[in-house]
């Protein structure tokens, strides 16, 4: 059959990886050699050539946004477009250090520099974020879709809830009805769950529910039992949840910095022309 | 034919050909050997509506290994059958005369071309689509019987040529065991034999998979599957006992060979060097099979592939899950290249630790949608690759019949009328406008449309056409860190297949 991808034939992973040890060496090669025998003028162009160069790369970076907004083009494999981004993004780093020649003068240069920083580590926080939890995820059985559909539906926990109540006694559904009802009702905030390990949940489920269990009737601790798998269920649900959160933050600082990096490196390039 | 007449021959409408070259229709049909013997008008009023079609020189009519399910009479002309295999894959050329038939293997068994067959000569070929032949066959007892005992005939010599353990055998050899052999169809899921049965038959594969397994503790483990051309069976008629050491059960509908016991016997002791190869292989696969019997992971794995139906397909969508970052990217890719509704879903069967048989059309090799379509919508072009016509009529049919849930109902509806920059930016970014819009049918609607079976519904079926209109595949192509792959499955799972 036509388009069949053959795999496991070769290794292409070593590409880029290759390729930016190669460009790191020579581009750093370049500098210290400039440096060591070249007159200050041609040392000069060299870090304007690398400045240049690292802007170009960074609007080239920038343009990965909209790759993954066309989907029927033929302009590259994602894969790529990915790799070159992560790969070239920390070559960017490299250029523009040899271009401030490792020193940073000024407010602005410290603002480009930290801005730079904050969008190569919050990129380097994606790439780990993004190569663990949807795994851990998957280990898990769960999948981003069925998550959200899920937590689209809170009521669904509230009514198995309610249908284990419904078999006990009228002590209890009091007592379920003004304490843990309302627990099952309200849908939790990720934020909740975010720092927490499943050590602390597991341990915080507990907590409560022996509280309830102490104060409450001491007939029907059967549902009470019941009530805490489903609670525990859902503490799972929104555990996972709330990684898959993390995630979706993530895009909330690489983005938002790239456009100020933009906007500061914009600036940076207009001042330099009018100077 | 001379020059002249050929170059009219090759303008000419296919009927007005048909009556300007010698004789009428029904000279010409009582030329034909298959059709002797029967009444010549009921013939011809069976076949009057089957195609004519012509051919130039060097033209193929049917091509090795291409799905296409006609038998074909070559009514003016010659032709040439061309074989592959056997012995240091030589090739051998066989001459098709005037009143031949050909193509009978693939029509009765659905199954792909077995032979190139090209014209030697300005050719004018019937092609009887394979319903139209099972009208015949019932009809027609003498042709039934021709037909299959030719089907019967280069079947054998086609396929036991290309089976590597009977490479060296003389003529002479081939000959005896096409004497003995038999031909047996399996139905999917059939037991081909048992554990513990006596063992009564040698059995080679022509076309299909089986798995062989065996009970082994409390459950059954799966040792392993074999393809065409491979055989299994020899093992327990070599030892003394003759019991069958394990089940043997075909994957998908399987044509095998069979020799009997005795037979096959009798003829291993007239080859001794045959005999001592079996007994090696047998004892190849004894180590295999306890290896995989004591190797639960890679047990589980084959048998896990076997079940969602992935070993047998022409190909089929592999999602790696330990580099799937679940962006979606695959999915909304193939619903933006496929009018907005996805061919693909990203959940299927998990194989192992990390590799998932994602949802999507697994273009089967005997496709139980395309036997289930009541239109004849559903067909397979030469490649394999299964898709509708356009006159589907969204009956459902195939999606009901679907065994791996591949198949979606869609509602057609003409898209709303967008603005200048949703216009725009939909140029940008797909390419193309669509006026037509693909919705998904719900679960209640859908079992309404079932009701109402065959009416024209304004729906209609979509599947996975592996981006037919497109020169890449969506879902691969904008996978982020190539997890999304497309695999031919017996290659990419040939690790699982003992080697002996």
């Amino acid at each position: 059959m036509k388009k069949i991808v053959e795999t496991g034939k070769g290794n292409l992973n070593a590409r880029w990886p290759l390729l930016f040890a190669l460009l790191m060496i020579l581009s750093f090669g370049i500098h210290v050699g400039m440096r060591l025998w070249a007159q200050e003028s041609t040392m000069e162009w060299t870090r304007l050539a690398y400045g240049a160069l690292a802007a170009v790369i960074m609007l080239l970076l920038a343009s990965f946004s909209l790759r993954k907004m066309v989907f029927t083009r033929r302009i590259g494999t994602m894969e790529g477009w990915r790799k070159s981004h992560l790969y070239l993004g920390l070559f960017c780093v490299a250029l523009v250090f040899m271009h401030t020649n490792f020193t940073v003068y000024g407010n602005f240069g410290i603002l480009m520099v930290l801005l730079l920083l904050l969008v190569i580590l919050s990129g380097l926080m994606g790439e780990l974020m993004f190569r663990t939890i949807p795994v851990w995820l998957s280990k898990q059985g769960t999948d981003a879709v069925e998550l959200d559909e899920k937590r689209k539906q809170p009521g669904e926990y509230l009514t198995m809830a309610d249908e284990i109540v419904e078999k006990a006694s009228e002590e209890f559904k009091n007592f379920y009805g003004v304490r843990i009802r309302r627990q099952f009702a309200s849908r939790p905030i990720p934020m909740k769950y975010m720092w927490l390990t499943e050590k602390d949940i597991i341990a915080r489920r507990k907590r409560q529910f022996s509280l309830w269990a102490s104060r409450g009737p001491s007939t029907d601790r059967l549902a009470l039992s019941h009530l805490e798998n489903l609670y525990a269920e859902r503490d799972k649900m929104e555990f996972k949840y709330a990684r898959l959160q993390v995630l979706r933050m993530w895009n909330n600082a690489h983005v938002p910095a790239t456009a100020a990096l933009l906007t500061a490196l914009l600036a940076h390039l207009w001042s330099i022309s009018y100077y | 034919m001379d020059d002249s007449h050929k170059e009219l021959f090759s303008l000419m409408p296919v009927y007005e050909r048909m009556f300007n070259i010698d004789d009428s229709l029904k000279e010409l049909f009582s030329r034909i050997p298959l059709f002797k013997g029967e009444n010549q008008d009921r013939v011809i009023a069976h076949l009057m509506e089957c195609p004519i079609v012509t051919y130039a020189p060097g033209d193929y009519i049917l091509r090795n290994g291409e799905f296409d399910e006609n038998c074909c009479v070559l009514l003016v002309g010659r032709a040439k059958a061309h074989l592959t295999g056997g012995r240091d894959h030589l090739e051998e050329d066989k001459a098709i005369f005037e009143g031949d038939f050909f193509g009978e293997i693939a029509a009765l068994s659905g199954l792909p071309r077995t032979a190139d067959i090209r014209a030697d000569d300005y050719c004018a070929v019937m092609q009887i689509p394979k319903d139209k032949m099972f009208e015949v066959l019932d009809e027609f007892p003498i042709v039934r019987s021709r037909i299959e005992d030719t089907y019967r005939r280069r079947i054998l010599s086609n396929q036991l040529r290309k089976v590597a353990i009977f490479a060296d055998l003389s003529d002479g050899d081939m000959e005896t065991i096409k004497d003995k052999a038999t031909i047996e169809v399996f139905r999917k899921g059939e037991a081909i034999f048992k554990q513990g049965d006596v063992a009564d038959a040698f059995y080679l594969i022509l076309f299909g998979f089986v798995k062989v397994s065996m009970l082994k503790g409390r459950g059954v483990k799966t040792l392993a599957y074999l393809k065409g051309e491979q055989h299994f069976g020899e093992a327990a008629l070599l030892k003394n006992d003759g019991i069958r050491t394990a089940t043997v059960t075909a994957i998908n509908r399987t044509h095998l060979i069979k020799i009997s016991r005795e037979d096959f016997i009798a003829f291993l002791g007239s080859r001794k060097d045959l005999k001592a190869l079996f007994s090696e292989i047998s004892k190849k696969r004894e180590e295999i099979s306890q290896m995989m019997a004591g190797n639960l992971h890679l047990s589980d794995t084959l048998e896990a592939t076997i079940e969602a139906g992935i070993i047998h397909t022409k190909s089929t969508h592999m999602l790696d899950v330990t580099k799937c970052i679940q962006c979606g990217a695959c999915v909304e890719s193939c619903a933006k290249l496929h009018g907005g509704v996805s061919r693909l879903a990203r959940k299927g069967v998990r194989l192992n630790g990390f590799l998932m048989a994602v949802t999507s059309c697994r273009h089967c090799d005997d496709p139980a949608c395309m036997y289930e379509c009541p239109t004849g919508a559903i067909t397979r072009d030469p490649s394999g690759e299964v898709y509708q016509k356009s006159f589907c009529i969204g009956c459902g049919m195939c999606v009901k019949s679907c065994p791996y849930n591949s198949l979606t109902l869609v509602e057609v509806q003409p898209a709303k009328k967008a603005g200048l920059l949703s216009k725009l930016i939909s140029r940008i970014t797909s390419g193309r406008e669509s006026d037509w819009v693909e919705v998904p049918i719900s679960e209640a609607n859908y079992n309404m449309q079932l009701k109402g079976r065959l009416k024209n519904s304004g729906k209609k079926v979509v599947r996975c056409d592996m981006c037919d209109s497109y020169d890449f595949l969506g879902c691969v192509y904008n996978c982020p860190t190539g997890a999304m792959v497309m695999v031919n499955p017996a290659e990419y799972f040939s690790d699982l297949i003992p080697n002996e």
